[in-house]
């Protein structure tokens, strides 16, 4: 079979810009299929198990560990300048504004953004997919769409968990060491946060679910080749989901703060 | 092209020797009509016109043309990446023609809006190289999964029609199974029953029985003629196969150079004066073709 | 546990600490509770910031809703404050509100000063007044002009107890000398006067540390001495008193005697409170010098443990205690000592006053003989 886009007369730039324009129209798809029939439900609750349910423990390992060491670092710092008293509203504001979402989406990216791409470049060599097209069953109603809704949900789900479990984290820490009450920590961390904090900051995590599910899906769906190429797919998927992560972020604070100017 | 051989049987002379197919015999192999002449025929259920389909710089097909009529099972042989697969894709619309006509069931595959497509994919069974099972459900999800889709069908009245077609190729207890753990000639079975459920007019294998055992390569094939006798199905089928190609092949395509070099039974192709098609059959095979024809 | 489930499980969890966290979010910014509008306006609002906290006496209260501008030049900005409903009663139409800098992080808030005087609440939508931020040059030499004042004073205090003592050799001199009374009286309305002066700028603070604390040092070792004196006064009356030998009957028995001595009781007393009042305002400059020290010395912290200056304050010696450090101590050494002495001082008007008291019930059996 010599189904191989073979464009040797172009430059890696002009291919590149080719799959970008690629990318655009698969993500324009989305919004197409979107509103229309087939809904796989079903699927989707399957996708939401695989991205939520089965990140879970690594999320809230990573939210733990955050929070603990984000605690026991800044300690020292703070407590040179005697100002060991604000350590819960920092940790709060940094885990609920940035390291909380930004983190718990990088180590989904690698999990769930690998998997995808694995999943659906696998399904592409072995010809499911084209078993699903040729079925009149919609793949990418099926395959995407299922998968970026499942990201999208979990996303700002699983950051909350994290979010919670490295607060409840640093607050063990402020206990074991600086025999914190409870009350006053929360109390203190709560105070400095916001409503966009925490709305913008951890709704922005969908974005970044639908980045990972979209790259990911994308760079699976249109795999050549075999396992080799399933496997590079995979690869692409992390590191691309990963640096449009860090992207969308700033943008997405760069146009928090020109909305929600802060106090 | 040399499609039509009014001289000759369109049977050809296998062990088991198989039903009559709905082409008559002794009837003429039909002519692909010219591009731009709307529909075929009824009784032809799929033809090529003229057909180009190149990958960048690759120009895999260059002019196919054939015309395959009802009921018939046609294999196509051919040596690798000769655009056997190509050619089968653009049946079901998996890939678009660059130029030229394909029609199947008397529409034009190219033309067909995607609803359309849709509709026209249900009538055609596609059995893939691996099956293509889906990995993640059981073999009772997947069939159920199609049959949810396209039937109106009750949850009892799609289990009936399931335990029908897992029993037809026998495979009933497999039902909870996933596709990885069932053996190749399993999936390929499960394959063919998932692509048969909702009962198609045209089935299009790609290659069948590869990597299959002899035992299971014969359980293939004789499932495959089963649906052109039973059901009346007409197929297109690639195969490297000798053997399945024998036990299934009405009529033979051999493609070379991006167009059909030749056209007939088995037996004729084998013989072919052309050193390509020659190399793929060899020549003790030729021989017994001829001394199979020669005592006949 | 089958998928349906666990996903559910996951979904509903997440959601549910999502919206408990928005929802203490809510409280704790009484998006929720029912609240109470203020205004309150200032020429100079120091950067205060819609959403900036308002406190009572350091209580969370409220935040601030909005902040208008003036219609023209060197008019006043308004700012809108929501008080929680629970809140609300505290503030009354002499309430002061003020703008300060709250903690390390410097944010700006509104602090509403507490007026112990009885008023009307402020109704909503109502208005009180906004106190100026001060500006720290002009008040600094007004407070240290106040604090030389009391120094003086209480050396005047000091020379007139002296004589007391020495009472010129007779103490029916000294109690019947005019002098002392008119002393005593001048005294009291001198610091009366210095009380009312510092209570203009009581709000009034910071300052150069290091002077402060020095006048107050001096200030205190002043009515230190001024006490011992007192004491020993006292300890003379007393003792001529009680021994009840000479002249004394007559000085207990003459009604003038103790109508003055009562009077004198009355002027101290109300000295003592004048004093106690001037040590409230001293208390509260030099905790204003203490923030300042404090971040001027977390300043000089940051610098100390800079790569860059570490070695200047190594050579300087400066590594283990800056002097900001010693001077804020002494300010609070002072502050110590300036309560101590108002706790004698009182002691002693007690005292003196319950021995008036019962000098008072042998002087009506004395007349009665």
């Amino acid at each position: 079979m010599a189904s191989k886009p073979a464009i040797l007369n172009l430059s890696a730039f002009t291919e590149g810009l080719a799959r970008v324009g690629e990318f655009g129209s698969f993500v324009g798809d989305f919004f197409k299929r979107f509103w229309r029939p087939p809904f796989e439900w079903k699927e989707v609750w399957r996708q939401m198990d695989e991205v939520g349910v089965k990140s879970f423990l690594l999320t809230a390992v990573t939210g733990l560990a955050i929070g603990v060491v984000l605690a026991m670092q800044s300690r020292g710092t703070l407590a040179r300048f005697g100002a060991e008293a604000v350590l819960p509203k920092m940790l709060a504001l940094s885990l609920v504004k940035e390291i909380g979402p930004v983190f718990t989406s990088l180590v989904l990216a690698g999990r769930v953004g690998a998997g995808i791409g694995a999943e659906i470049g696998s399904m592409r060599v072995t010809e499911q997919i084209d078993a699903l097209e040729v079925g009149s069953l919609k793949p990418y109603n099926y395959l995407v769409i299922t998968r970026v809704i499942a990201c999208v949900v979990m996303f700002p789900i699983l950051t909350v968990w994290a979010d919670a479990i490295g607060l409840f984290g640093g607050f063990m820490e402020s206990y074991i060491v600086g025999n914190v009450d409870y009350r006053v920590f929360f109390a203190s961390a709560f105070d400095s946060l916001t409503f966009p904090d925490i709305i913008v900051d951890t709704g922005k995590t969908a974005i970044f679910g639908f980045i990972v599910a979209s790259v990911s899906s994308f760079l699976g769906y249109t795999v050549r080749g075999g396992t080799r190429e399933v496997g590079q797919a995979a690869m692409q998927s992390v590191v691309t989901s990963i640096l449009l992560i860090l992207v969308a972020d700033v943008i997405v604070v760069a146009v928090s703060l020109a909305l929600f100017a802060p106090d | 092209m040399e499609a039509a051989r009014s001289d000759e049987t369109l049977r050809p002379a296998t062990a088991d020797g198989h039903a009559g197919p709905a082409w008559p015999l002794g009837k003429p192999w039909p002519e692909a009509q010219p591009l731009g002449s709307g529909p075929p025929p009824d009784d032809i259920m799929i033809e090529f016109r003229d057909l180009y389909k190149s990958f960048g710089e690759k120009h895999i097909l260059r002019g196919v043309t054939m015309a395959i009529p009802k009921g018939v099972s046609t294999v196509i042989m051919g040596g690798s990446g000769t655009g056997k697969s190509v050619t089968i894709k653009h049946v079901v619309g998996l890939l678009k023609a660059d130029q030229g006509e394909v029609w199947v069931h008397g529409e034009n595959v190219d033309e067909l809006s995607k609803d359309g497509l849709d509709q026209l994919r249900l009538k055609i069974g596609f059995l893939f190289q691996s099956g293509a099972l889906f990995d993640s459900m059981t073999v009772y999800e997947q069939m159920d999964f199609v049959l949810k889709r396209h039937t109106d069908l009750d949850a009892d009245g799609r289990k009936d029609r399931i335990m029908e077609t897992l029993e037809w190729v026998n495979l009933p207890k497999t039902t909870s199974q996933y596709p990885s753990e069932l053996s190749g000639g399993q999936r390929k079975r499960i394959g063919l029953a998932r692509s048969i459920i909702l009962q198609p007019d045209i089935m299009v294998y790609d290659e069948p029985t590869t990597g299959l055992d002899p035992i299971s390569v014969r359980v293939v094939s004789n499932l495959i003629n089963r649906l052109r006798d039973e059901r009346g199905i007409t197929s297109m089928t690639i195969t490297h196969d000798l053997l399945c190609a024998e036990m299934i092949s009405d009529h033979v395509f051999y493609l070379l150079d991006g167009v059909y070099a030749e056209s007939g039974t088995l037996a004729e192709v084998a013989q072919s004066d052309k050193p390509e098609i020659r190399e793929f059959f060899g020549d003790e095979y030729a021989m017994m073709f001829k001394t199979v024809r020669d005592g006949a | 546990m089958n998928r349906s489930a666990r996903v559910g499980a996951l979904l509903i969890a997440g959601l549910a600490i999502f919206l408990v966290a928005v929802f203490i979010l809510a409280n704790s910014k009484s998006l929720l509770s029912k609240t109470r509008t203020i205004n309150t306006e200032f020429y100079n609002i120091s950067g205060l910031l819609i959403g900036s906290n308002v406190q009572y006496q350091g209580y969370n209260v409220g935040r601030v809703e909005r902040i208008t501008l003036p219609r023209r030049p060197g008019g006043k900005i308004q700012v809108e404050m929501k008080i929680d409903e629970g809140a609300a009663h505290l503030i009354r139409v002499n309430t002061r509100a003020q703008i300060q800098t709250d903690g390390l992080v410097g944010n700006q808030i509104v602090t509403l000063v507490a007026n112990p005087v009885q008023a009307l609440q402020v109704p909503e939508n109502g208005r009180i007044e906004g106190v100026e931020p001060f500006s720290l040059s002009a008040v600094t030499d007004r407070a240290l002009e106040s604090a030389d004042r009391l120094d003086a004073i209480t050396e005047t205090v000091g020379l007139i107890v002296q004589d007391v003592r020495n009472g010129e050799g007779s103490l029916g001199r000294v109690l019947y000398d005019p002098a002392l009374y008119n002393s005593l009286n001048r005294t009291t309305a001198t610091t009366e006067q210095l009380v009312s002066t510092l209570n203009q700028q009581a709000v009034v603070l910071s300052a150069t540390a290091q002077r402060v604390a020095a006048t107050a040092d001096a200030a205190t070792q002043n009515l230190d001495r001024t006490i011992q004196n007192l004491n020993t006064t006292v300890g003379t009356v007393n003792d001529k008193l009680n021994s009840r030998t000479g002249t004394v009957g007559r000085f207990l028995n003459d009604d003038a005697v103790y109508v003055q001595l009562l009077s004198t009781a009355d002027s101290l007393r109300g000295l003592s409170t004048s004093v106690r009042a001037v040590a409230r305002n001293a208390e509260e400059l030099s905790a204003w010098s203490a923030l300042g020290a404090f971040r001027f010395a977390e300043v000089m912290e940051a610098a100390k443990h800079n790569f860059l200056f570490k070695s200047y304050f190594e050579r300087r010696g400066y590594q283990e205690q800056a002097p900001f450090e010693i001077r804020e101590r002494a300010i609070r050494a002072s502050q110590e000592e300036i309560e101590r002495r108002q706790r004698e001082l009182l002691d002693y008007e007690q005292r003196l006053r319950a021995r008036a008291a019962a000098q008072g019930t042998t002087l009506d059996s004395l007349g009665g003989n």
